[in-house]
């Protein structure tokens, strides 16, 4: 289904770049175009005639298929839908297209032949309108682009395949016009190729979301192969415009050889036209599923370099080999003795270097390390990771993940050697990426000693437990939270608000202003009450008249003026955080009598508060650390990448 | 560091493993949604609730609403013009016990976007 709708995308577009090249072509060297006037026509038609087939492929696309389209659905579904409108749109265009081509066998006019050639420029630009570019989740620059790129890159292909068209049946032409065509022609090709870079990057940062996307998803594989293209395509462009430059000025001007050279540079622009309308239908990579690293390695700073390696290891020999190849690279090019061989030797050199730089920096990997969590980072999520925790890892890494648990001491590999488990609260877990986890989950540990979980935990459990992972990870460096604010590293998990309108709210939309969360179990009786409910009544008067958010979990019978926005699922949100409501020297437990926690703007816990005392000043202190995090810059957090 | 790096040039000379894996052509940006995935409540919720990264066109989507077995219990996409992103459907009375949301929706790109999640009403 996707592969008929891109290639009647790639059949939709071709006609009507051609009939745009052969509009260009004779304008660019004022040449009577009356030779193109019929294929010109030709195409305007035929490309306004596939508009039907391709709406019936992507209304079946989206039609379930027990539901006959016939013209009524289909006149409904165009009416009734944004690709529907678009689709419109476009194919109204394309008829006012297709009438002025048609025109203009009969009427010969300077107007009518620009005009038609702005209506069949528009008539490329829109070609995106139909896919991804009307996503509204996107920025306007990004829309803009996609309308920006198809234009400026069907110009360019239709212009090539109206060039090798020229090229092609001018016999009767002087060479001297063909050079000067050719010439003319590469100005608007470097501008269109410029803006097709411009905005393909443009798009590319909105549509593919990371680098190792480029490789990881099928979106962005295709991406890369159409970069390849590309790259192909420049070199032929390379290989014209310096054949142009060598020629001596009223030269022989080889036809034939460009013309050529010219096909192939349109053969490989085809093939790029092929990949762009695949990739205009199918899932872009940021929001893609299907995550699959081909390599067995990636590359890493935190994991190499960023562990400040000591000096004799491979990290280090591979990173002195690189500059010695580099030194190498630099001496053959500039030493007279070897100057014959630098064009080649020089960049051989150079790519030696670069790939061993490329392995000092260079880090295991899994087909799993870039995936993406299916659960956000939230308490409820951390919560289930937690129960499914003890139910699973207890035994060899210890109840609170450090390792030490009671299967610990006799944990032997295949060779028999002695095998410890990882300590999950090492600061080293964050070296790996939550996808090299998911792998380790999924199908065993790098030592063989752990076991596959997948017949245990389904992916949506295995990404809750990486959750808990992740703020377990962090309990060491937690327990030193006080109130005096701490730089922004601890991301505070997210969770559902209850909301009077039953509207869906989360606590991380409340960012922009800083929160108190405030936790507290009114549980107690007398003296140990009053003094409680003395605390939590303060804290909110702090939270009011600072004016930041005040969000409230308590369980049993605690003051309702003290309350302020409540989650949805406390149980799960007191859980969660318990683990970061560490203290030195006090052991875990997972309820917490009473904690205030100051999440800035941004969404990271930065300071906590014991209780509020009468006169203990944390009031006072709370007041100047939240008036400090309302005007600090907001940062954007994603849930996804940690 | 050392070993896993030494473990890094095979892999490295062994080249460029291009494999393509099969393209799972579904969306996935359902952002939010109560009951939430996995999510436990205590009563049986009176709507149920979508929010999508995007727009979505509710005369081209359907929310379903089934139990345990797969017996589809409720049908519907409702969509307000104030809050293009979500959709909601009305809720049957449901027993205590696991449900299944599944959903299959038209975004306003043009593409479709599928998926399910599951939540459980507990026991009173
Ligand atoms: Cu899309």
């Amino acid at each position: 289904m996707y592969l008929s709708l891109a290639f009647i995308r790639f059949l939709e577009s071709l006609p009507s770049a051609l009939a745009v090249g052969l509009l260009l072509m004779p304008r660019l060297i004022g040449e009577d175009s009356g030779r193109f006037k019929i294929p010109v026509a030709a195409a305007g038609v035929l490309r306004a005639l596939l508009g039907f087939p391709a709406l019936y492929l992507i209304a079946r696309n989206i039609i379930p298929s027990d539901r006959p389209l016939d013209s009524s659905v289909l006149w409904e579904f165009a009416q009734g839908t944004s690709v529907g409108k678009a689709w419109l749109a476009t194919q109204l265009l394309a008829f006012a297209f297709a009438a002025l081509t048609v025109a203009r066998i009969f009427v010969s006019s300077d107007l009518l032949d620009k005009i038609t050639l702005g209506a069949g420029v528009a008539v490329l630009a829109v070609v995106s309108v139909t896919g991804h570019a009307i996503d509204d989740g996107l920025p306007l620059w990004t829309q803009i682009s996609f309308v920006l790129h198809t234009a400026a890159g069907l110009t360019w292909l239709g212009g090539l395949l109206g060039l090798v068209w020229w090229m092609f049946t001018a016999h009767s032409k002087p060479p001297e016009v063909a050079a000067q065509l050719a010439e003319r022609w590469s100005l608007v090709a470097k501008a269109a190729v410029g803006l097709v870079a411009v905005t393909g990057v443009a798009m590319a940062y909105e549509n593919v979301g990371s680098v190792p996307n480029m490789l990881a998803t099928p979106y962005g594989r295709l991406l890369t192969l159409k970069l390849a293209l590309l790259c192909a395509v420049l070199l032929c462009a390379l290989a014209i415009v310096r054949y142009m430059h060598a020629r001596p000025a009223n030269g022989p001007f080889n036809v034939d050889w460009v013309g050529k050279v010219g096909s192939l540079e349109a053969v490989f622009g085809l093939g790029l036209l092929g990949v762009a309308g695949y990739i205009a239908v199918i899932t872009p990579a940021s929001h893609e599923t299907d995550i699959y690293w081909p390599l067995p390695f990636r590359l890493s700073y935190i994991a190499t370099w960023g562990q400040k390696p000591i000096f004799p290891s491979p990290i280090w020999w591979w990173a002195i080999a690189s500059g010695v190849l580099a030194i190498i690279a630099a001496l053959v090019w500039w030493t007279p003795a070897t100057r014959e061989k630098r064009l080649y030797a020089t960049p051989a050199a150079t790519i030696a270097a670069l790939f061993c730089l490329a392995v000092s920096f260079s880090t295991e990997a899994y087909t799993d390390t870039y995936n993406d969590p299916t659960q956000d980072f939230t308490a409820e999520s951390i919560t289930r990771g937690m129960t499914a925790f003890q139910e699973n890892c207890v035994g060899c890494h210890g109840p609170m993940g450090e390792g030490n648990g009671p299967m610990s001491k006799d944990l032997k590999n295949a060779q028999g050697l002695k095998v410890e488990p990882a300590d999950l609260t090492a600061p080293h877990v964050g070296t790996h990426t939550i996808g090299d986890i998911f792998h380790w989950l999924t199908f065993g540990g790098q030592s063989g000693v752990m076991p596959s979980f997948s017949h245990v935990l389904d992916v949506d459990d295995r990404w809750d437990m990486i959750n808990y992972l992740l703020i377990l990870s962090s309990t060491n460096r937690s327990r030193f939270i006080g109130p005096q604010a701490m730089i922004q590293w601890l991301i505070a998990p997210d969770f559902a608000l209850v909301d009077p309108k039953e509207e869906i709210t989360t606590f991380f939309k409340l960012r922009g202003k800083p929160t108190l969360l405030s936790f507290a179990r009114c549980t107690a009786a007398g003296d140990e009450k009053k003094e409680l409910d003395a605390s939590l009544l303060k804290a909110a008067e702090a939270a009011k008249s600072a004016s930041v958010n005040h969000v409230t979990v308590y369980t049993g019978d605690c003051p309702v003026e003290a309350k302020g926005r409540e989650a949805l699922h406390p149980a799960a949100v007191e859980k969660a955080y318990s683990v970061i409501n560490r203290y030195p020297n006090v052991p875990y437990t997972s309820e917490i009598a009473q904690a205030h926690f100051l999440v800035d703007r941004s969404g990271y816990v930065r300071a906590r508060f014991k209780a509020f005392g009468a006169d203990d000043g944390s009031a006072t202190q709370f007041a100047g650390q939240a008036a400090m995090m309302a005007n600090e810059p907001l940062v954007e957090i994603s849930l996804h990448s940690h | 560091m050392n070993k896993s790096s030494r473990r890094i040039l095979g892999p490295l000379l062994a080249g460029v493993l291009a494999v393509l894996a099969g393209p799972a052509l579904a969306h996935s940006f359902l952002v939010e949604a109560t009951p939430s995935s996995k999510d436990h409540v205590a009563a049986s919720p009176k709507t149920v609730k979508l929010r999508f990264g995007g727009g979505v066109e509710p005369k081209y989507s359907k929310l379903t609403i089934e139990d345990a077995s797969g017996k589809v219990l409720g049908e519907g996409a409702i969509g307000t013009p104030d809050k293009p992103r979500e959709l909601s459907m009305d809720s049957p009375e449901l027993a205590p016990g696991k449900y299944v949301v599944r959903y299959r929706v038209l975004s306003t790109d043009g593409h479709i976007v599928e998926g399910n999640y599951e939540f459980t009403v507990d026991p009173k």
